[in-house]
């Protein structure tokens, strides 16, 4: 049996008297593929920092590959920290083999990799290139090159999409699918919702220093309120969807957005009005977002103080 | 427990490494490594072409009592004598001294060719490698009789033609008899910075009137500076050293002196290579903090080989950029031991650079350069900012500055309390150590200043490991010393 990765339990750390992280429990298992979500100020960067050793927590366990976080685990972990930035003067493939060789890799097979791994995700006329010289994008993948190319069992990704654009985050979500496609584990954390939904077979959601979710991605969306959209000609509608929907709300266009009571399901409504006769124009079972499992657990304020804050 | 944290050698050597090339592959930093060899050859071309940086000036005297003119011209001769006198026994400096002063008494009794003839059989290159002393002051004679009339040429709307070549009048000194029958003098020029013509017309006038006032009394200048010349001087002898009753072979010579003039300017170079070093670990670490890829590197490497990484990667880069000034001091110590036409110069090196003061030399380089390197180290990762790094680094620059003080008193008085006590000092160690070194302090006293100040070393590399965690890992800059300082020392909410 494979050792996991990382576990954590019951973690808590604080800052200046202010708790950071406050009770934290998880445990990674081999070739998963963790989203880490949860706002800024939840805590995921801390508890990161304290998965890799690099700060103490206050009390509680955390264990890397069944040890304490430090020399035993160097060289299996590729880690992407929040902040971003490499050798303004450095070349690409400098800084890939330097990281690589930390790792300990040997020279000249780092440089090989590096060469090759630039090359395969369209950085080769960047190789010679010094890092201040390339475009914030460029330099963001090449950092990542840089964590991964000693193809560590276990890569943790603070944040890895931000600051990206749309076709650089395909890009990096097309590295996250081959690096799982090795067996490897992952875990990142991220504000991008469909990220995490396109990618995680397991969400650990943060606020305020707590976890306040882990389980599947469907056990997640499992969580976010499930609603449905009809339209009908009949005035009646309303009256019949009531015993269904614990609230409604009228679109413009006379349709109606059900949020559905706990125990309700989008199929009883169809078969009742085929029962009663009452004609629909319009029945749409709208699909759960990761956003909205989201705001269920973490709740309306601290998403409208997020929103605001452009963190969503 | 390991009292000293564990190192993997071959991370330390490659965040050396890094250091090291990221500068090392630079621009600025050749650029630096060359100007000053570059100034060098310049200064060396320059020296033996015919460029001239101050071209003679050429001024004139208009005398109208008729009885200083030829006066003035006697002592600015009597002037360029004496600087020629001057480069010919400068040139014989590194002469033994029992040469020189012949050299001195041929120039006085027999002349400039007697004592040239003789530096030449001694040292043919040295004497080839004499140039003319050249006149940087030439009175010519005035084309036009008054102040007035020369205008035109003092403004430079008239040349004068010297050798065929035009060549402005630079100043006009006129002597004319006051109405109490004293002279007065006047110096005409529009390029009034140079005071050349001004000082030495002043220093004819002085010794002319201390001329009038010996007179006075019956006695003359000359008898006055021959009686001077003739008192006896004070002759050094060293107890310690070995000799006869009447003092003989114990006199100090140049040989006794040179080991501690060494040691002053071992200590002086010791202490500037610490500076830069320890600067440079401050912007390395700097950069570092800026960069943000610390962290990402300590996911696999401890601590403890990015700290030892940097300060052997900038030791390195340090000794580089040293290098041409080492290099050539070497070579130039070496020189004189084995090809030196001093025997005492060349005994005083070997005293000076014994096996004793190289390898005291270099622990105490190593160990100076960790003390303040760690130090610096710690507060780069503290500061976010070149402003921050500025603030937090003048203390530890002011004490660096005050250690620096051992030296001129080291120099002058190798055996005073404080050199003592500054050896024991951590910040001062490194310096009092070897500029107390000539005076053959008890092996004892350097064995325990070396413990002492190693001792020093890991409690600063521990507490600057601390710091240095701390401060890269909280982002923050100068505030999070303030916070801590408010929150800890004044117990007041940060």
């Amino acid at each position: 049996m494979k050792t996991s990765p990382l576990s954590l339990q019951n973690v808590s750390k604080s800052f200046g008297g202010k708790p950071a992280v406050e009770d934290v429990s998880f445990t990674v298992e081999p070739g998963q593929i963790i989203g880490f979500l949860g706002p800024n100020g939840a805590g995921k960067t801390t508890t990161l920092r304290m998965a890799l050793g690099l700060i103490k927590p206050d009390s509680g366990t955390v264990k890397l590959f069944g040890e304490e976080p430090g020399e035993a685990a160097f060289g299996r972990i590729g880690f992407l920290p929040e902040e971003r930035g490499l050798y303004k003067k450095q070349t690409a493939r400098d800084s890939i083999s330097h990281m690589a060789r930390l790792n300990g890799m040997k020279k000249a097979e780092s440089y090989q990799l590096a060469d090759e791994m630039l090359d395969r995700y369209g950085l080769s006329e960047a190789k010679r290139k010094k890092n201040k010289d390339m475009s914030k994008g460029m330099a963001q993948k090449v950092q990542l090159l840089a964590a991964i190319a000693h193809d560590p069992e276990f890569h943790i990704l603070d944040e890895p999409f931000s600051g990206l654009d749309p076709v650089n985050q395909q890009v990096l979500e097309g590295i996250v699918r081959e690096i799982a496609s090795r067996d490897r584990t992952i875990i990142f954390s991220t504000h991008v919702m469909e990220h995490a939904e396109r990618l995680c077979d397991r969400i650990i959601l943060m606020a305020a220093g707590r976890k306040v979710f882990d389980g599947t991605t469907e056990e997640a969306l499992a969580q976010a309120p499930r609603r449905v959209v009809l339209a009908s000609k009949d005035e009646t509608l309303p009256e019949f969807v009531a015993p269904f929907s614990e609230s409604v709300e009228t679109k413009p266009d006379g349709s109606l957005v059900l949020t559905l009571k706990p125990k309700a399901q989008a199929h009883d409504i169809l078969e009742k009005s085929v029962n009663d006769g009452l004609r629909l124009t319009r029945y749409e079972p709208a699909r759960a977002t990761l956003h909205e499992a989201f705001v269920a657990l973490v709740g309306r304020d601290v998403v409208e103080t997020m929103e605001l804050e452009g963190e969503l | 427990m390991s009292f000293l944290p564990k190192v993997d050698l071959r991370r330390t050597f490659l965040i050396a490494r890094r250091d090291y090339l990221g500068y090392v592959k630079t621009w600025g930093f050749w650029l630096s490594f060359v100007t000053p060899i570059l100034f060098g050859v310049i200064g060396f071309f320059a020296g033996n072409s015919d460029f001239d940086i101050s071209p003679p000036r050429y001024e004139t005297i208009i005398d109208e009592t008729g009885q200083h003119e030829a006066g003035i011209l006697a002592r600015l001769d009597a002037r360029y004598e004496a600087r020629e006198r001057a480069t010919i026994l400068a040139a014989a400096t590194i002469l033994p001294e029992d040469f020189r002063t012949e050299l001195e008494t041929t120039y006085d009794t027999r002349g400039k060719d007697a004592a040239l003839d003789l530096l030449n059989d001694r040292s043919p290159g040295l004497a080839s490698g004499l140039k003319p002393v050249e006149r940087d002051l030439i009175f010519v004679d005035a084309p036009a009789n008054t102040i007035e009339d020369l205008t035109p040429w003092l403004s430079e709307t008239k040349t004068l033609m010297i050798d065929g070549k035009e060549q402005p009048l630079s100043g006009a000194v006129s002597i004319k008899t006051g109405e109490t029958g004293e002279p007065v003098i006047a110096y005409w020029t529009t390029k009034f910075t140079n005071t050349q013509a001004e000082n030495l017309v002043n220093g004819y006038f002085k010794d002319l009137a201390e001329n009038d006032y010996l007179a006075s009394g019956g006695l003359e200048a000359k008898a006055l500076d021959t009686a001077r010349k003739s008192a006896p001087e004070v002759e050094t002898f060293d107890p310690t050293k070995s000799g006869d009753t009447e003092g003989s072979g114990q006199q100090v010579t140049m040989t006794d002196k040179i080991p501690f003039l060494a040691a002053g300017a071992l200590a002086g170079l010791l202490w500037l290579n610490i500076f830069a070093g320890s600067y440079m670990l401050l912007t390395s670490m700097l950069e570092e903090k800026l960069n943000k890829l610390l962290e990402m590197m300590l996911a696999s490497t401890r601590f403890a080989e990015i700290i030892f990484g940097k300060l052997i990667g900038v030791a390195a880069l340090t000794l580089t950029a040293m290098a041409p000034y080492l290099i050539m001091g070497v070579v130039g110590v070496l020189y004189f031991i084995f090809f030196g036409p001093d025997k005492e110069i060349a005994e005083g090196l070997i005293a000076a650079f014994s096996a004793k003061m190289i390898i005291f030399l270099i622990i105490f380089f190593i160990l100076g350069y960790v003390l303040y390197g760690a130090f610096f180290i710690a507060l780069g990762a503290l500061s976010s900012s070149m402003q921050d790094a500025q603030t937090l680094t003048t203390p530890i620059m002011l004490v660096m500055m005050a250690a620096l003080i051992v030296v001129p008193i080291g120099l002058n008085n190798p055996d005073s309390p404080l050199i003592t006590i500054a050896s024991f000092i951590p910040f001062s160690a490194p310096f009092a150590a070897i500029i107390s070194l000539p005076s053959d302090p008890p092996l004892w006293q350097l064995l325990l200043s070396t413990a002492w100040l190693a001792l020093w070393c890991v409690i600063v590399i521990s507490v600057a490991s601390r710091i240095f965690r701390f401060g890269l890992l909280s982002g923050a800059g100068l505030e999070v010393v303030t916070n801590w300082f408010k929150r800890t020392v004044l117990r007041r909410k940060a």
